[in-house]
């Protein structure tokens, strides 16, 4: 009996084998295929670009899944007391179920959201971001920090992890998403540009030996002194939304302008602390912005106190002989004249750099597009952190990148219409002229970035991930690439003397 | 020695599996009635009171309980040898109409 059941269990396994191995179509393509018919998708309109989808996958569909899935770790699963695929399905089925139920929701969701966009006839941009309650510490009236359950919206891949596999009904979960506006690209081929010509005048190389020395400027403490602006300064932070203490912070470094902090702009704050000393406490009303990740707290004024304990002040060095020494010169003229030279050499860089620029505002200037008159925090981020890679491969100090960050983080978000333009039209203008940037361009324009700041090219690289913005220095190459594609094809003609 | 010391744990196994569906067949529209179930019972349990312990936990009538005792293996860790414990194994057959659920 026993080997019966054995060798029935055989021939149902090499059953399955043998319709899995049909040669067109993928476990994947299946699945999605399935999940065509199968899947039904809700939209709402909330914004400019910006769409609410609630997808939902049948039970039966999911059921069928989940068998699946259950058969194929039986003939694989390893359980003391059982040879290799002998298991019962049901023993399986209560080891494995929640691990399986886990995996299989995370599949289900990616797929579903990928199917629904294409039944939909959507073209997103960036990642989706799911509805799920999730953890999160919040500090109760006693000060202790407790974990609450939230709504909030997190990015697919974050989300799929507190997304459970339902005991019972349909799998059903909400998203936004932002779409890529209509338009038209226009004739590619024969762009008129004007190639400047460029001189390095005495000018410019003031302005590179001054690029020098901000480069070497470190924070250094203000002993006895009044904050000014810029200063960096070590505060212990509270913050509170209508009396609750949300955070709390003993001891955090922030720059003495107006910034983003936890999510929440705080125009006015530069102003507040200037002309504070250590000891001195400052507090600021402000309001969480309408697309602040908690969605508790939106529109509801906030309040931030803070208690200054140290100043710190960006202190530029003089161009003396320590510097020029730590620089590798022996004088300033032999500064000079290496600058000079080098900024000869690099000319044709920056020639391309002014024909990439003519053709973008080329570009800008032949597409209609409408431009929505509000951006999302996240689109408004997105175009911020690329142009902070920008001033990074520009070779502009770290200070200065920082500064430009939180400023265009305080401002209105409609900050600039040209950038969400240039922006849309990138997508597009890649994708028509099919380009890509390989690991290796990648990682040459990291290095690049780690000889200019002088830093090991993996701590250049790690820092780079930790602020999000490999993606963005992904896109600027991308974008690069495009343009100078745009470029070979383009009608250029001499320009005068320029710099 | 009260019932849930005398019944140590079930015996899930492969042959165990088997065992329990033996007598009365198993198909995926029926699961198995009757059969034989296999635990390992405190030594000094004996026949009547693994039968006692078992239908009072499980809720099942037992016809018969066979017993063996299972020696402990020898183990060795570097010079030193030893043994694992012995222990005793008792397969109870269940009546009919009874069934235990052991996953």
């Amino acid at each position: 009996m026993a080997d019966e059941e054995l060798a029935a269990e055989g021939t149902e396994g090499s059953g399955t084998e043998a319709q899995g191995a049909e040669p067109e179509l993928s476990e994947e393509d299946k699945l999605r295929a399935r999940l065509k018919e199968a899947v039904s998708v809700t939209k709402e309109d909330i914004g400019p670009l910006r769409l609410k989808l609630t997808v939902t996958v049948p039970r039966d569909l999911m059921d069928e899944r989940l068998t699946e899935q259950f058969r194929e770790l039986k003939r694989e699963a390893q359980i003391p007391g059982f040879r290799k695929g002998r298991a019962p399905l049901r023993l399986v089925e209560k080891r494995f179920g929640t691990d399986v139920g886990t995996e299989l929701a995370d599949q289900l969701v990616h797929a579903s959201f990928s199917v629904a966009t294409e039944k939909e006839e959507l073209r997103t941009v960036g990642d989706a971001l799911v509805w799920v309650s999730a953890p999160e510490k919040r500090l109760d009236e006693k000060g202790i920090e407790r974990t609450v359950h939230v709504e909030k919206l997190l990015p697919m891949d974050e989300a799929v992890e507190h997304i459970d596999f339902p005991k019972e009904g349909p799998l059903t979960y909400a998203c936004e998403v932002e779409i890529a506006p209509q338009f038209e690209l226009p004739a590619l081929d024969n762009i008129p540009l004007t190639r400047p010509q460029v001189e390095i005048t005495d000018q410019d190389v003031d302005a590179e030996v001054d690029r020098l020395r901000r480069y070497r400027a470190t924070y250094q403490p203000v002993d006895d002194g009044m904050v000014e602006a810029d200063d960096l300064l070590y505060t212990s932070v509270k913050w509170t939304v209508e009396g609750q203490l949300l955070r709390q912070e003993e001891s955090t470094d922030l720059p003495a302008r107006d910034l983003r902090l936890f999510g929440v702009p705080l125009k006015g704050l530069g102003a507040a602390v200037c002309g504070k000393r250590v000891g001195d406490e400052v507090a600021l009303e402000a309001t969480v912005p309408d697309d602040h990740q908690n969605t508790e707290i939106r529109g509801k004024p906030a309040r931030f106190e803070f208690k200054l304990q140290e100043i710190k002040r960006l202190h530029v060095p003089p161009l003396d002989a320590d510097l020029l020494n730590a620089a590798g010169f022996e004088n300033e003229g032999e500064l000079r004249s290496f600058y000079r030279s080098r900024m000869e050499s690099e000319r044709g860089r920056l020639v391309k750099r002014a024909l990439r620029e003519q053709a973008m505002q080329y570009l800008i200037e032949h597409i209609p597009m409408e431009v929505p008159q509000a951006m999302s925090q996240r689109q408004a981020d997105r175009i911020i952190l690329r142009r902070m890679m920008e001033m990074y491969r520009n070779q502009v100090p770290e200070a200065e990148i920082r500064k430009a960050g939180d400023e265009m983080r305080v401002k209105a978000q409609t900050e600039s219409e040209r950038d969400v333009k240039a922006y849309f039209i990138m997508e597009k203008l890649a994708e028509r002229l099919d380009v890509d940037v390989s690991e290796d361009e990648l990682n040459g324009a990291i290095h690049a970035i780690a000889q200019q700041q002088n830093r090991r090219f993996d701590r250049v690289r790690d820092d780079l991930a930790k602020q999000k913005a490999l993606v963005p220095l992904f896109l600027q190459l991308r974008d690069e690439k495009a343009l100078d594609r745009l470029i070979e094809k383009a009608t250029i003609s001499e320009g005068t003397a320029n710099t | 020695m009260d019932i849930y010391n005398i019944v140590r744990r079930p015996l899930v196994t492969e042959k165990g599996t088997h065992q329990a569906q033996e007598s009365h067949g198993d198909t995926r529209s029926q699961p198995a009635r009757g059969g034989s179930y296999a635990f390992e019972v405190h030594p000094e349990a004996t026949k009547p009171m693994i039968r006692e312990a078992v239908e009072k936990i499980y809720s099942v009538r037992v016809l018969e309980v066979r017993t063996a005792n299972r020696k402990g293996k020898p183990r060795r860790v570097r010079y030193k040898t030893g043994k694992t414990v012995d222990w005793k194994k008792a397969v109870v057959v269940l009546h009919p109409d009874s069934h235990i659920d052991v996953f």
